[in-house]
């Protein structure tokens, strides 16, 4: 394959709180928001590379900083292979990659004409003489399909579609090669949504312009793209060419993603999706490991440990709000008494009263970790409940990052990773109760239905 | 958060924690101690679910519910309206841009065009058998997930504008129409296909006829718009 027109390794933009001079005297630690944590990608010449994920995962962050219209932290991006954050001028990089930003109404200046707008980047490139610059703006409009008799008018004059026209005119003004479309179509209609849509496949063809598409929108993003880089919590989970993601999709958040779009289809009537539980967890203490472990249906339990699948999610679940402070003694007791934190109930009603809350089948040892869990709960000793349940329950999506391959179609997930030959240290609790089976079980096994 | 029952403070807490739990708010007794600005996007609205089931209406209007929210979460809060309709029994008016929303969630749908629903029906009668251009351009116009079609058919040119344009006595949706036809100059009434599907198009009544086609230009006065 020939070289990538962009080239992005390892780009980071982390943002810090708490980093002012005053945090730093008074011996502040810094917190670091991993917006873009660390992610690679290709994009070739004439194709479009779609990236989705849920809102404040990073993606126009990725855009924007590839741009260098935000400074990374970490990473390079080459373009023709060029390192764009080395080069000493910026100019001929700024002229060749171009951007369409999501917002029609603000990303126009109000005081400027339509003419205006779309010729200010061939004045800031100083290329050609104002006549030169108003035919080449009025064949600009003529291209994106509005009227050159339009030149004069601003941008309150024209609707939300007109105004996206203007500015795919304006990213088209100074020829570039490759064009960052930030959520082009997310604020329009859908009859206008496709007008713009078609449009950009349009000029695509016309000028063989390289698309990052950046949308949250799936059937928009199949529709125009070629490869798709699937991103969650600042991170690629999955890349591939787009029929690959959509009919075979490996990461279990695209699997999610795409069970929960909802069809314009009959068919769809009363269709029972088996949704993701809870929200996107912060960028600013994500969770260890794989990111997506606190809302993954299918993650992995430790080998030796014999649990069914949603039992194991529940554990987790629980495990989480533990961690996190959520459920704390101080609740516990609330979930006991029914409202009052001042009342001491007895330890042993809150305890049954955190039982009341766990739906799921436990047996044997597994019981008997929860059981410990909720009576150091009842007695005050948050970290002993934290521990008692990550020494039996800890995934190994926790303690490890799963890795990104280098295949045409690689998944960021441990049910993925390669096999490995583990042999079992020794139980101590064999025969306490829990049914271990002793064959040797491979986190890739896919076990769940 | 208590419109019609008019609770003393402490059964109206108990009733507000009873509400947050219904609509699946974890941890309801601390989080109803909490503000809107502690809440995630898609806590926040189950508890504007909540607020509106405190009442324990028998319709609920439901205006974009899901507009704003990921698709994930948009999923939950779809499931909870369905979970909590069966439970109830209400009735639930669905406004929503999104036609795959209501493909999930609706029995019956009015399809509204400048001020007035333009074709109605069942479900099936909608999605299976539009009958309205308009509706036609809207399913056209939006990418399937399952199947890619290599080019979209957009619905050309742009909503009126209801307060700035004349709409004269025709059909609104003439000057978009790729089926126009002369006696589109002159507003349809509603007509029945069958028992349950209506359109507001001549379409419903007679086949299209080229002969009677209007010319492209008919409504063009100064201005090109889109």
């Amino acid at each position: 394959m020939s070289e990538p027109l962009v080239r992005v390794r390892d780009l980071e933009k982390y943002y810090f709180e708490n980093d002012s001079l005053l945090d730093r005297l008074l011996g502040r630690e810094p917190e670091s928001v991993k917006a873009v944590d660390g992610i690679s990608f290709d994009i070739h010449e004439g194709e479009t590379l779609g990236l989705v994920g849920e809102s404040g995962c990073g993606k126009s962050t990725t855009g924007e900083t590839l741009l260098d219209l935000r400074e990374p932290t970490g990473g390079t991006v080459e373009f023709d292979g060029e390192d764009v954050y080395d080069a000493d001028d910026h100019t001929e990089f700024r002229r060749r990659a171009q951007v369409v930003f999501q917002d029609p109404f603000s990303s126009l200046d109000p005081r400027m004409t339509a003419g205006e707008i779309i010729r200010e980047p061939l004045v800031v490139h100083d290329v050609g003489t104002r006549a030169e610059r108003e035919g080449r703006a009025a064949d600009l409009m003529d291209r994106v399909g509005l009227s050159a008799a339009q030149v004069d008018r601003y941008p309150h004059e024209f609707s939300g579609g007109q105004r996206q026209r203007i500015g795919i005119a304006r990213a088209l003004a100074l020829e570039p090669e490759f064009v960052v479309l930030d959520e082009p179509v997310s604020a329009l209609d859908v009859s206008v949504q496709a007008q713009i849509l078609n449009l950009l496949e349009d000029l695509q063809a016309e000028f063989g312009l390289t698309y990052l598409f950046i949308a949250h929108d799936l059937s928009v993003v199949r529709h125009i793209s070629d490869r798709v880089a699937v991103m969650y919590l600042g991170r690629i989970v999955e890349t591939g060419p787009v029929d690959e993601i959509f009919e075979e999709p490996k990461h279990p958040y695209t699997e999610a993603l795409l069970e929960s779009v909802p069809r314009a289809d009959t068919s769809e009537h009363g269709r029972s999706v088996q949704t993701l539980q809870g929200d996107v967890p912060s960028p600013r203490n994500p969770p260890s490991g794989c990111h997506f472990r606190t809302r993954c249906p299918v993650v992995i339990p430790p080998a030796d440990l014999d649990i069914a699948q949603e039992v194991y999610r529940e554990v987790m679940d629980l495990r989480e709000r533990l961690e996190a402070g959520e459920l704390t003694p101080e609740s516990a007791r609330v979930l006991a008494t029914g409202r009052s934190k001042r009342e001491r109930p007895d330890p042993d009603a809150v305890v049954s009263a955190l039982w009341e809350t766990v739906d799921a089948d436990l047996a044997g040892a597994n019981r008997a970790a929860l059981e410990d869990a909720f009576e150091c709960l009842a007695t005050d000793a948050q970290a002993g409940a934290v521990e008692a349940l990550r020494e039996r329950f800890e995934s190994p999506c926790e303690t490890r990052d799963p890795e990104l391959g280098e295949s045409t179609h690689p998944a960021a997930c441990h049910r993925y990773d390669p096999p490995v030959a583990t042999v079992r240290p020794p139980t101590q609790d064999a025969g306490s109760g829990a049914e271990s089976d002793f064959t040797a079980r491979r986190p890739a096994d896919e076990t769940a239905d | 958060m208590l419109p019609s029952q008019g609770f003393v403070t402490e059964e109206s807490r108990e009733r507000a924690i009873e509400l947050l739990e219904q609509v699946g708010i974890p941890d309801p007794v601390d989080r109803a101690e909490e503000y809107p600005h502690q809440f995630s996007g898609g806590m926040l609205q189950r508890a504007m679910v909540a607020q509106a089931l405190a009442g324990e209406p028998d319709l609920l209007i439901a205006d974009e519910p899901t507009t704003a929210l990921d698709v994930t979460i948009q999923a939950q809060i779809l499931d909870l309206l369905s979970e909590l309709q069966d439970e109830t029994g209400m009735s639930i008016v669905m406004i929503t841009h999104n036609l795959g929303v209501i493909a999930r969630m609706c029995d019956r749908v009015g399809v509204m065009y400048a001020g007035e629903f333009v074709e109605r029906g069942t479900l099936h009668d909608v999605f299976d058998d539009p009958t309205h251009p308009y509706t036609q351009g809207l399913l056209g116009s939006i990418p399937d997930l399952a199947d890619p079609a290599p080019r979209l058919q957009p619905i050309e040119g742009n909503v009126p504008d209801l307060v700035a344009e004349e709409m004269d006595d025709r059909c609104y949706f003439a000057d978009r129409c790729p089926k126009a036809m002369d006696e589109c100059l002159e507003k349809p009434s509603e007509f029945a296909i069958d028992d349950t599907h209506r359109a507001k198009c001549y379409l419903a009544d007679h086949a299209y006829d080229e002969s009677r086609a209007l010319p492209a230009d008919a409504f063009e006065e100064g201005g090109t718009d889109e």
